[in-house]
């Protein structure tokens, strides 16, 4: 059994891993702002090619999280006070890596399909998912920080004498 | 050039393929959603869906409520009042399980296997 003093619990994979993927897409979120304001201007190529790289890497990582994530519930569940929020934690996590999934493939197509109609409509929908999936993933991140700043899910309460420390 | 964007697309996708199914929300758990909370007390009724992975029950008790209860490792399990494992759980056999409500969550502390 994995000491609740040590910082490798499996519940703390999900802690370790879940902050990139947030960071990233969150980025690419802003920096799909920054392209429309910047849509004529010279730099705008080196902006669109930054979010399809940020939401290239965040949507992996996002799922690597996710996993770390399911192998965190069974143990946290057990834990805390009410398993609804977590449970929707889970939820609109799921929701939102499937909206960034979108994002990924209608990015891929617009790689790949050079027809100036395609690309226009394909840029608008990337756009669009990464803002309601940043949405979306904003508000799994607080149901997530409410689980563990509310309920102290996955975290060690040391004791009143600080045993282990 | 093309060629590599093309090969690492490809990779890209398909790890998130793989990814997407390993962290898939079933992922081998049978989740029922609207489950209820009870006072404490013993409930009979049947395990309407077993998840050995979570180690975790859902039961439908004869007045129509869904307690979702996930065992610990001080649940007290029996069959028949014998000691039991949760490998003799069966989906649709009857239960009786002592809860005690705790929170917004049913904490079981038993679940006896009825023949």
């Amino acid at each position: 059994m994995e000491s609740p003093n040590s910082m490798w619990r499996t519940e703390l994979y999900h802690a370790a891993s879940v902050h990139f993927p947030i960071a990233v897409l969150s980025l690419a979120a802003v920096i799909a702002l920054m392209y429309l304001a910047c849509y004529k201007k010279k730099i705008a190529g080196n902006l669109r090619f930054t979010i399809s790289l940020l939401l290239w890497i965040g949507f992996i990582t996002f799922w690597v999280s996710y996993y770390t994530g399911k192998n965190a519930y069974p143990i946290v569940v057990r834990e805390i006070c009410n398993p609804q929020v977590l449970k929707a934690h889970l939820y609109w996590a799921y929701i939102s890596g499937y909206i960034f999934g979108a994002a990924f493939l209608l990015d891929i197509i617009r790689y790949f399909v050079k027809v100036r109609i395609i690309d226009v409509v394909m840029n608008v929908g990337v756009i669009l998912c990464l803002w309601a999936g940043t949405g979306i993933l904003a508000y799994a991140g607080h149901l997530g920080a409410s689980v563990v700043y509310e309920q102290a899910g996955g975290v060690n309460v040391p004791g009143e004498n600080c045993e282990g420390f | 050039m093309k060629k590599y964007f093309l090969v690492f697309s490809f990779s890209l996708m398909t790890t998130s393929l793989v990814l997407t199914s390993c962290g898939n929300s079933g992922g081998g758990s049978a989740e029922i959603e609207n489950t209820d909370i009870v006072p404490s007390g013993t409930y009979k009724g049947v395990a309407k869906e077993v998840d050995a992975d979570e180690k975790e029950i859902y039961v439908e008790t004869s007045d129509g409520k869904i307690l979702e209860l996930y065992l610990k490792e001080n649940t007290k399990l029996t069959k028949n009042g014998q000691p039991a494992v949760f490998g003799d759980l069966k989906q649709g056999g009857q239960v009786e399980v002592t809860v005690e409500k705790v929170g917004n969550k049913l904490d079981p502390k038993a679940v006896n296997i009825l023949e």
